[in-house]
Parts: C-alpha cells; structure tokens; sequence
C-alpha cells in the first residue's frame, strides 16, 4: 500500500482500535490476571496463585449447583427454542394473509431488554395473580389438580425458565426463514417427481440443506444460554433452595456483593473455559451432519 | 504537513490524561474547605425534609463549604468506585451491616477522638447500643442518626373486629402466637385463608430473644448448633409450617409483607420506625406501635438505624466529622422528627419527638426499645453467611426439614467462609 494508504487505514481503524483495547481486550486480560489474586476492589490486588480456581474445582458446593441449574436450562432451552423457531419459520413461509404482520409478532419479543422480559415473566409466573395460573385453573380444576407455585417450586423453577426461553425465538426464526428460503426450488421439484410427501420433502429436502443454520443457531444458542443472567436477577434470583442459581449469577454475588473479585474472575474464565470446549466438540461433530450445498464441508 | 495524525492524537492523549487525573480540590476560591456529603436515593417527601436541614448547616457553619452529592442507582457501588478513583466524599450514609466491609476495606476514619475533642456533643449524648452498632474492632465509625430498631406495628382495627387482646408491653412468644392464631382466618368463605396473625420478623431476632447467638464470641465460628439458637429457629419456622399464622409464600411473591399489612390483610407486622410515613399515608385503618414480644430469655430487636461517616479520603476531616456531629444531633435530627427516631438521647425524649403529629399514638415504644436492641451481625463477610444460611432455613420454614438439619447443612459452609476470611487477617 502506499504510505498514505497505510496512514488512513490506521488513521479509520484508531476508534475501534482504541476502544477495543481500552474497553475489550484490555480488561478482559486484566481479569485473567486478577483471577490469580484476592482482590476486594481498594486494597491492592493480593496475588494467590492457583487459589481461586482451587477452591472453584474443590472448594465451593455452590458452584456446582450452580453449573448443573445452567446446564440444565441450556440443554433444554437450546433445542427446543431451535425445533421451535425452525417450526416457526416454516409455518410463516407460505404465502398466508397479513405475513409480515405475524413475523412481526413472533420477533417483538426478542428484542425486549432481558430485565424488562423478566419483571414480564415474573407476573406472568406469580401463582395467585398471573396469567399463566388463570389461563390454566379452568383446565387444572377439571381434573382437580392445584395451581403450579412456578418459580416458588425448586422443581418447576428451571422448567419456566426453558418456557419464558421459548418466547424469544423470533430471532431464530428469521435466520431459519433466510435459510429456507435459500433451498432451491429445483431440488423439491425433483422430489416429488419421486413422489416424496410432505413430510418427506421436509426430512430429506428442507432439513439437510438447513444444517449451517441449526448449526449456528445451536451453537449461538449454548454460548448464550450458559451465560443467562438478567432475567434470573430480577424474576427469582437464586430461587427456592437455590433453583435459579445460575452460573453468571453466582458470578455476579461474588463480585458484587461479596467482594471477591479475583474469584469472580477465575469463575468467569472457567466459563470462558468451558463455553469453549463445549463450542470445539460442537464444530468437529459439525463435520458429520452439517451439509454446506456449495460443496464444501 | 510532516506528521498529520500526530498532533490530534497529542491532543486527545492530552485531554484523557487530564479528564482520567483530575482531582477534587480540598478549598474552595475563598479557602473555605470543601466538605462533599454523599446522599443515598431518596424519595421526595423526604428530599423535602432534607433540603431545609442541609440550608440550616450551611447557614450556621459560614466557614465551611457544604456541598450535597445525590447518588442514584446503588449507592453503595458507587461510592466504592468513587474510593476507586481516589474522589470519595468526605461524609457517607452508612447501614450496620455495610459498616465491617467498609471498615476492613480501610475506607473510615474513627471518630473516637473527634468525638472526644469535641465541645458540643460527647459519646454520652447517643444510645449506647447505637453507638456499639456502629463501631467494630472498639472504635467508632460512625455517627448514629437515626436509631431505627425493629419494633411492632399492628393493626387496631382488625383486634377489635376479631375480639383479641391488644399486645401488651409484657407479652411473651406465647401470647403473641395465641393472638396470631385467633386473628388468621378466611374472611371471605372461599376456603382459603386470607387473613394472617402476623408477618414474620427475622430469624436472628428469635435466636437473641432465646438468648442465642450467630457467632461465637471470637466472631471466628458459628454458634448457631446450640440448643437455644435451634429452638429459637424451630419455633420460627412453625410459624409458617406449623401453625400458619404468617402469609404464604404465594402471598408475599408478588406484594411483599410490608404491603400485605397495609392492605389489612395482617394483623401484626415488624419494621423499623421510618415505616410510619408509609403507613401514614397507604394504611386506611388505625394502627399503632407496640413492643417487641419477649422469647425465653426476654426481648430483643436488632439496631439498624444509619449513620454518618467520614471517610480516609477526605480532605478536611474536622470539617467532615462536624457535619456528621451536626446531622446527628437535636440540631440535625429536629427536622427529622416527623419521619425518625433519632439516636441523640435528648431529642428522643423530648416533647418534639414524642409528641410530633400524626399516628402512631405511642411513640415512646420506639425509644424505650433502645433498652433491649441488639447489636447486629457484624462481619465483613456477611452478606455471603447470610445468603448461604438462607435456602437452608428456608427449607426448615417450609417445614421439608427440621431446623437442626437445615443449620447442619449450613454450619460446615459458614465455618468456611469465616476461616477463609480469618486467613487473609
């Protein structure tokens, strides 16, 4: 390039530049360093070494619970939501009347702010006043069943969590839209020359040349679901017997309400850790089902 | 030009480095020094109480420039971060339970000597009790304002329909069961009960009224497996479990005791005194105070209350700690009354505070409860020993587990976080 050439490119790129390094890289480095140490905001970082990860793996029964409540939201919620977006979007695919106003409907959930979905869900939840308990009494009274507590039963606490999950699946369904409508006309065609049915078209059409899609939208979806937080803060936060207790909201006691920064860190890394792993198995098994049509794989 | 970028970016590097180092100044133009006084969120009603307070300091110190900071959103977080960025105020607002934290982060000046130094107000012009809730370690951090202890506030109306007997000032755990039970009913025949006898208080108050404790005297191991402490938890718990006499769970999600009593649909509730200009406004039946019940081993409440504090980085702390002084005395307070009990003795029994307008009639149940509040937990690492205790206890108030298991559980935890913290001493 010449010398002008290369001066602008840094002269455009110096904001992004700047800001990433200031406001991304740099504390996300700082933190790893922090995770070494017993940090408590304004005395001065005290190095410990391995101690905080220490006690993450061996030390701190909560930890696990708390790891086991996310996991447990996220292998629920992510096929799901994915299954249901993609029904979804193939339901708003055909020409039907008022469609841009229905695909309208189904995405205005997905951008509400994750507090204000949660304050939502929580009266949606509430067992005496919500709308879930009074759409459901008239059926539970047929079989005289009493009202579900929701999120003050540690046993349906997650499960409503997997449900409000389910509300934002608008996002998904508009990727699976573009991608259905990616499928070419001319491999359904050939289909029913075989005399393939609907449901055939489906499993052997439609679904295969989605894969990248359900790919992305999977492994978006675990990567996000691990790290579920606003909504548990303010709808139930750690729940009846610690139910709701999830991963980045144990995080977040620790930083802030205990004031042990250095062990939120390391938490945060262990996160970082396992997300990445989870994501590394997620694309070597890629290489199995997901079928790229321009002939890559 | 030779280096285009170069001066642009001087300029901006020169910009942040002042914006990222500016220090506040200790003296204003006239060398008057600068006393910044953090103020928590407030809602307008008491801004309104507040405003003219603050005029009267600055009147009556011309010498000192008096500056209020209105802090929103978390208010502890943010002074933290102000400690942070070496601009904290020189005077903060203080709760019991925030104070070991904030002492163990090195972040208050002691008072003791101030105090001892000072003309106008000595040590023996607060409660004691209030006094020791907010010093750690023999030394004074902070200046009692109000003295808020949970007392009694129940229901006049509903005790006379329901033909029980008002509590009285030598009422025992047994007596207040006793009126709880003949007060929870279903008044409206659908079969479910929406009347309750009580809202709960917190458990640690029913441990000191059995003459338990939390911590052991050391303040290094937890004393909750003796008998007196799991009595005490049982018969909290049965409260709920047992003999039903508080709200549902179901009941407190969405409404929250506080306002379930000032629907009249609880008889007796447990709050500090600032509650009153509350229920002045939202409760449409008379109502009143009365005193804690006693447990087994007599009465006790815990001292809550805030108060003020100067902080290690402020930089005029004479100046500081007689803005506290003043706050906090009958000076400070009088235009508090209305809202507050105050901490300074003489003003708390004085005509203006027990005989300042509006219910309740028997304010004195307020300050004669100083003779038997309690102490609060003080530990730096209390807000973690609270959380872990919790689910466990709540599980015993649901009734799924006795009270000794669910501390048995707890115990081994607790003891781990006090020796963790203990290593780091």
């Amino acid at each position: 390039m010449a010398r002008e050439d290369r001066r602008d490119f840094w002269l455009f790129l110096s904001p992004w530049l700047i800001g990433f390094l200031f406001f991304g890289a740099g504390p996300i480095f700082a933190s790893l360093l922090l995770s070494l140490t017993d940090y408590s905001i304004f005395r001065p970082p005290r190095y410990v070494g391995l101690q905080n990860y220490k006690e993450l793996l061996a030390g701190d029964p909560l930890i696990y619970k708390a790891f086991w409540n996310t996991l447990f939201y996220t292998v629920f919620a992510v096929p799901l939501g994915t299954a249901a977006a993609l029904l979804v979007a193939m339901l708003l695919n055909q020409k039907v009347r008022g469609l841009s106003v229905w695909r309208t409907i189904y995405y205005l959930p997905c951008v509400v702010s994750g507090v204000a979905m949660g304050v939502l869900w929580r009266w949606i939840f509430n067992p005496e006043i919500g709308l879930a308990n009074a759409l459901l009494r008239p059926f539970l009274r047929v079989f005289d069943l009493p009202d579900p507590k929701w999120l003050l039963d540690p046993n349906l606490a997650k499960p409503a969590y997997v449900l409000m999950s389910l509300w934002g699946i608008g996002g998904g369904m508009i990727i699976f839209l573009a991608g259905l409508q990616g499928v070419p006309t001319h491999l359904y065609e050939a289909a029913e020359i075989d005399g393939a049915g609907r449901w055939s078209k489906f499993w052997n059409v439609t679904l295969p040349m989605l894969t990248p899609v359900v790919f992305f939208s999977l492994t978006m979806g675990f990567i996000g679901s691990f790290q579920i937080f606003a909504q548990a803060y303010v709808m139930s936060g750690r729940g009846v017997a610690n139910s709701t207790l999830f991963y980045v909201l144990y995080l977040f006691d620790q930083a802030f309400r205990y004031f042990r920064m250095g062990y939120a860190s390391a938490m945060a890394w262990v996160l970082f850790g396992i997300v990445l792993i989870v994501t590394v198995i997620q694309f070597s098994l890629a290489k199995r089902w997901v079928f790229y049509a321009g002939g890559e794989s | 030009m030779r280096h285009p970028i170069l001066i642009p970016f001087v300029m901006a590097l020169i910009l942040a480095i002042a914006l990222l180092t500016g220090r506040r100044q200790p003296s204003d133009r006239d060398g008057r020094p600068i006393v910044v006084y953090a103020h928590p969120p407030c809602p307008p009603e008491l801004m309104d109480l507040y405003r003219p307070i603050w005029n009267e300091f600055q009147r009556t110190h011309p010498d000192i420039n008096f500056q209020v900071l209105h802090i929103t959103g978390n208010y502890e977080d943010k002074i933290k971060i102000m400690f942070a960025g070496n601009v904290a105020p020189d005077v903060i607002f203080m709760y019991p339970t925030a104070l070991p934290a904030w002492v163990d982060l090195g972040a208050l000046e002691p008072m003791d000597e101030y105090l001892a130094r000072s003309r106008e107000t000595s040590h023996k012009d607060y409660f004691p009790v209030m006094l020791d809730t907010f010093s750690y370690e023999g030394k004074i951090y902070g200046l009692p304002k109000d003295a808020s202890v949970a007392i009694m506030e129940y229901n006049i109306d509903m005790f006379e329909r329901c033909g029980v007997a008002k509590p009285r000032a030598d009422w025992t755990w047994e007596d207040m069961l006793k009126a709880a039970k003949e007060l929870t009913r279903d008044t409206d025949g659908d079969g479910r009960v929406d009347q309750w006898g009580m809202n709960s208080y917190d458990w640690w108050t029913f441990v000191w009224q059995n003459g338990g404790n939390i911590l052991d005297s050391t303040g290094t191991r937890c004393a909750l497996l003796e008998p007196a402490a799991i009595e005490a938890l049982e018969f909290w718990a049965a409260l709920r479990h047992k003999h039903g006499v508080t709200p549902t769970p179901e009941a407190t999600a969405d409404l929250g005791n506080t306002r379930l009593f000032e629907l009249g649909k609880v008889g007796m509730h447990f709050e500090m005194y600032p509650v009153v200009s509350i229920f002045r406004k939202t409760c449409e039946f008379q109502w009143d105070l009365a005193h804690m019940p006693a447990g087994p081993k007599g009465q006790a409440t815990p001292a809550v209350g805030s108060a003020m504090a100067v902080t290690v980085q402020s930089r005029n702390k004479e100046a500081a700690f007689e803005f506290a002084r003043w706050m906090t005395s009958p000076d400070g307070m009088l235009g508090l009354v209305s809202v507050e009990s105050p901490s300074c003795v003489a003003l708390a029994q004085s005509p203006q505070f027990l005989e300042s307008p509006g219910p309740p009639k028997t304010k004195s149940v307020a300050v004669e409860a100083m003779e038997y509040a309690h102490v609060p937990l003080q530990h730096p690492c209390y807000a973690e020993i609270i959380d872990t205790l919790y689910p466990e206890l709540e599980k015993a108030q649901r009734g799924t587990i006795p009270a000794r298991e669910a501390l048995e559980n707890a115990i081994p935890q607790i003891d781990r976080i006090l020796q963790r913290y203990a290593a780091t001493k």
